[in-house]
């Protein structure tokens, strides 16, 4: 068991099945939604053991492979995960066959090509967790691109074709600085070595010059913030994932936009930590604006998917608070909350999905009170708002208050203003849930409506139950990191 | 000694084995017409590249001068050749059926592909400067022909004029630069020349001016005016092989005439006499590129994103990517194998995608029309999603998207440049890229989004061109991944060159 590549076959189990996929024939969409399926799961089931198998005291990198690429310049393929980036790899496999059955009857043209799409994302996502060598990471986080942008421009909304090439744009005009920034800093620590922590090591041991650490910091870091995104680059995101299919929306939400915290936690910081220092201050207040911003455009918007699309502009900017702040407490909470914004928003996007798919509207005046007649979905849409808000007793509590908790010693203005986002985000996602669920029924329209199907039930149950799961019983999850986040602080003192 | 030998002839093997093919596919095709005729050609010519291929690997790699050193073989000049003769093969392949359909004279088509062929191996292997000349004319006027071969058109016949107008005049320049450099170092061999003290302006404008003819050939900016008439003009697939074949080959000699400047990778501590002249020289020819590479980035990118035809948006794209090969150069004026490597390596990748690109333009030409406007592709994806797929992977790889060789070739340019010191020209090239990120996704756009048009009809697409498609998407994804072995050679023929020399 040892010795199975467990993370190569992650990776290229789903591109196993997206070859499958393509080779059903034309006419059978079923088949082809049940080798998808089939993929994704088996890729879940692949991904379970490692959660036990880790060793969480030591909090190294574990599972690690390596085998030479281009050895002459120190290009490896090099993988291996720690407590943060298992997490974070056991979300983006969960997701995977939820994003396949919310899919299941809403995309009826071209199926084999969304499924190949959604199957090739779901590799590349995993890649860029597991990634050690800078080139590898750097291959994922482009190849990332592709399907994404095809998933959207096809399968999208009215405006697909504005958001997707918006979304393409955006990332890669950011992440092309990065791959200058990536060679430069392997010349210049010198090591010959792509790996981070080779690189790392080796700018320790002798530093670089405080203006060329500041603009290594800041190519890696723009990259990063676009993705996350960060305040004034954040434009693309409620395009993008107000156009997007439920499946692209979801995976969008949950686990694109942590490649770009990961990124940070990972190597933009720790590399650079006095250039972090300094950019601490700009960084935090970018994120607080980020977060009333974003609860404030939420609380103005009429189209239910782009409200919550706003929400994930507010809620990652608590993560990147912590992040910033950068102690214990706080990076665990951020990581935390990378899970659970994962789950909350995730589920927030299925809700809106299920209904769109018998409503063909995503305005928030053409429902209302709309519980009475599909109680299933209210209830499911209860749990993820009141998780997305953070009640206690469910994951989104947990994280935001270790984010406010840790943040709070080393910030305290900016914690406060960012308590104040905690209070926004109750108003929009109540207004929301009270105007489109609860009252009397306002269309007579909305009377047909049908209610969650078992397929539906299929994934939202357990996505409740890992709501429940993080909110009351958080500690099995905190130990997997634990160490492996010691283990990140002390790289850097950030603030 | 003898003036002639076995071993000479075995060297030219190559060049005459190309000939000889051009000369036999002339012959028949003077006599035999029809699409069965213009398939045995393509045959004919194929098996006359495969053969010069293996010739060429076989008779070239052991290094060094010969026929009276005329040539300089070794795996520099294999390198190139194998990357010229694979351009060569593709263009024959896909020609298959498309050069009928076009009423072309197939004879003189696949006759001049291959003599410019010929000419193309034989001046990445030119050591002296009479056969430089000869096998540039060779070239050349074979390509100049090419466009022009579509003779109903009248865009070809304007855009072959205005080629062959420009190119007679860059062919001047570069004469006039070898007869100073002759003048200066006393030597026609280029071989020679790094070694001999010579009178150093003279050396230097003789090198400059050869340089201003090369650069018109790779389409460097400001001598590219030519190009997008010419691409634009050509028949596709003859556009698809003079965008490779050519630069590869024209790239190649200007390698060997910076490296014959004495020039390249020269560093003030190593030599003491007359240091402060050359450290003015290297300074002076450094710039040089560094202002070509910039300009040629800048206008090929910008440019660009106006153009609305197919081949002249990949005419432009074409430009542009002349300017990232030439960031290679630069850093080898510090770095000599480092930039020689990210050179080759970049002229193999680019020969990849684009003769895929130009391969779907080609197996999608209706009767005789071939694509124009980007709305022709219009929802390709639906009818044809396997072209659609290979296109994008092409157009991809053009952006320099990993993983495909593309984003290899951009890493090694920059990494190379960063090494030698240009922070400034790689940035420049990473935002030049963002910009082309647009308009290669135009395209991309059209046939995944648009609702399909007339082009993208039931019309079944011809198996060679298709052939030739596959194989150079294939190539675009898998040789950037399948490991290092592209790069090994590439830097092993840049250091075998680099010691010869």
């Amino acid at each position: 068991m040892a010795d199975l590549p467990i993370l190569s076959l992650l990776l290229v189990l789903p591109l196993v099945g997206a070859v499958a996929v393509m080779l059903c024939p034309r006419d059978r969409d079923d088949l082809t939604r049940a080798t998808a399926l089939t993929f994704a799961m088996l890729t879940t089931l692949l991904s379970l053991p490692l959660f036990w198998l880790y060793d969480a005291q030591a909090g190294t990198m574990q599972f690690t492979e390596f085998h030479p690429w281009v050895a002459s310049l120190g290009i490896a393929y090099s993988v291996g995960v720690d407590g943060i980036s298992l997490l974070l790899v056991l979300m983006t496999t969960l997701l995977a066959p939820v994003g396949v059955l919310c899919s299941w009857r809403a995309i009826e043209e071209r199926t084999r090509e969304f499924f190949a799409s959604f199957l090739v994302l779901v590799s590349a996502v995993i890649g860029v967790f597991i990634a050690r060598d800078l080139v590898l990471f750097y291959v994922f986080w482009e190849v990332m691109l592709v399907p994404m942008f095809l998933i959207i421009v096809i399968w999208g909304g009215r405006r697909r074709l504005y958001a997707g090439v918006k979304f393409f744009i955006y990332t890669m005009t950011a992440s092309l600085l990065m791959l200058v920034a990536i060679v430069y800093v392997y010349l210049a620590a010198g090591a010959g070595s792509f790996d981070i922590e080779t690189i790392r090591l080796a700018l320790v041991e002798h530093g670089l010059s405080r203006t060329a650490e500041l603009w290594l910091f800041v190519a890696f870091t723009l990259a990063f913030a676009v993705k996350v995104p960060v305040f004034p680059f954040h434009t693309w995101l409620p395009d993008a994932h107000t156009e997007a299919p439920t499946a692209g929306s979801v995976m969008l939400a949950a686990v694109l936009l942590k490649m770009g915290t990961y990124g940070l936690i990972r190597i933009a910081i720790p590399l650079f930590p006095q250039a972090a220092a300094t950019a601490a201050p700009v960084m935090i207040v970018l994120a607080v604006i980020g977060i009333i911003y974003g609860a404030l455009m939420a609380l103005a918007q009429t189209d239910w998917k782009r409200l919550i699309a706003y929400s994930s502009v507010s809620h990652l900017g608590f993560i990147v608070l912590a992040i910033f702040a950068w102690n214990e407490t706080a990076l665990t909470g951020a990581v935390y909350q990378m899970l659970g914004h994962g789950l909350s928003t995730g589920a927030l996007f299925l809700v809106i999905g299920s209904v769109y798919e018998r409503t063909h509207t995503r305005e928030i005046d053409a429902y209302g009170g709309v519980a009475k007649v599909i109680p299933g979905t209210a209830v499911v849409f209860m749990f993820a708002m009141l998780s997305s808000v953070g009640l206690p007793g469910l994951n989104g509590f947990v994280g935001e208050f270790m984010i406010l908790a840790g943040t709070f010693l080393e910030a305290q203005v900016a914690a406060a203003c960012a308590a104040l986002g905690v209070i926004f985000g109750a108003a929009y996602l109540l207004t929301l849930y009270q105007k489109t669920m609860l009252g009397p029924l306002k269309h007579e329209r909305n009377r047909t409506l049908t209610d969650l199907t078992a397929r539906e039930w299929s994934y939202y149950v357990p996505l409740i139950a890992f709501m429940v799961l993080l909110g009351v019983f958080p500690q099995p999850f905190v130990d997997v990191m634990r160490v492996s986040l010691r283990l990140l602080a002390s790289k850097a003192t950030t603030l | 000694m003898s003036w002639f030998t076995w071993t000479d002839l075995w060297m030219l093997a190559p060049v005459v084995i190309m000939v000889t093919g051009a000369l036999i596919t002339l012959l028949v095709g003077a006599m035999a017409r029809g699409a069965a005729a213009g398939t045995g050609m393509t045959f004919l010519g194929i098996g006359t590249s495969v053969l010069a291929a293996f010739v060429t690997a076989f008779a070239w790699s052991h290094g060094g001068a010969a026929v009276g050193g005329a040539l300089l073989t070794g795996p520099f000049a294999v390198f190139l050749g194998l990357v010229i003769l694979a351009g060569v093969a593709l263009a024959l392949l896909y020609s298959d059926g498309y050069a009928h359909r076009m009423g072309f004279d197939v004879g003189e088509y696949y006759g001049l592909i291959l003599l410019a062929g010929a000419g193309m191996l034989y001046l990445v292997a030119a050591n002296d400067l009479i056969t430089l000349l000869i096998a540039f004319e060779i070239m050349s006027l074979s390509v100049y022909a090419l466009v022009a071969a579509d003779r109903r058109r009248r865009a070809a016949s304007e855009g072959a004029m205005k080629y062959f107008v420009l190119g007679a005049f860059a062919s001047g320049i570069l004469l006039y630069g070898m007869a100073l450099l002759y003048g200066a170092t006393g030597t026609i061999y280029l071989s020679d020349m790094a070694g001999v003290q010579a009178a150093p302006m003279l050396k230097l404008i003789g090198i400059g001016l050869m340089l201003i003819g090369l650069a018109f050939k790779v389409g460097a900016v400001p001598f590219h005016a030519w190009v997008p008439d010419a691409y634009q003009g050509a028949p596709a697939s003859v556009t698809g092989f003079m965008a490779v074949a050519v630069k590869a080959a024209a790239f190649g000699i200007l390698v060997r005439v910076l490296l014959a400047s004495g020039l390249l990778g020269w560093h003030a501590s190593e030599t003491a006499t007359g240091a402060s002249t050359l450290a003015t020289e290297h300074m002076l020819l450094t710039n040089v590129l560094v202002v070509l590479a910039i300009a040629t980035m800048v206008v090929g990118n910008f440019l660009a994103l106006a153009q609305n035809d197919l081949k002249r948006l990949l005419a432009y794209s074409g430009i542009s990517h002349t300017g990232y090969v030439l960031i290679g150069l630069v850093a080898a004026m510090v770095l000599p194998a480092e930039g020689v490597t990210a050179v080759l390596y970049y002229l193999a990748a680019y020969t990849a995608m684009t003769i895929g690109a130009f391969a779907v333009l080609v197996v999608l030409a209706t009767g005789s029309r071939d694509l124009g406007p980007i709305e022709d592709l219009a929802g390709l994806a639906r009818r044809r999603p396997a072209v659609a797929l290979a296109m994008t992977v092409c157009l991809v790889s053009l952006v320099g998207m990993p993983p495909t060789v593309g984003f290899f070739g951009k890493l090694w340019l920059f990494r190379a440049g960063l090494d030698a010191g240009f922070p400034g020209l790689v940035i420049l090239a990473a935002v030049s890229t963002m910009v082309s990120i647009y308009y290669y996704l135009r395209p991309v756009l059209v046939m995944y989004a648009a609702a399909p048009g007339e082009a993208a009809s039931h019309r079944p697409v011809p198996t060679a061109g298709t052939v030739v498609l596959a194989a150079a998407a294939l190539a675009t994804l898998l040789i950037g991944v399948a490991g290092p072995t592209l790069y090994d050679a590439a830097r092993a023929s840049a250091e075998a060159l680099l010691s010869l020399g």
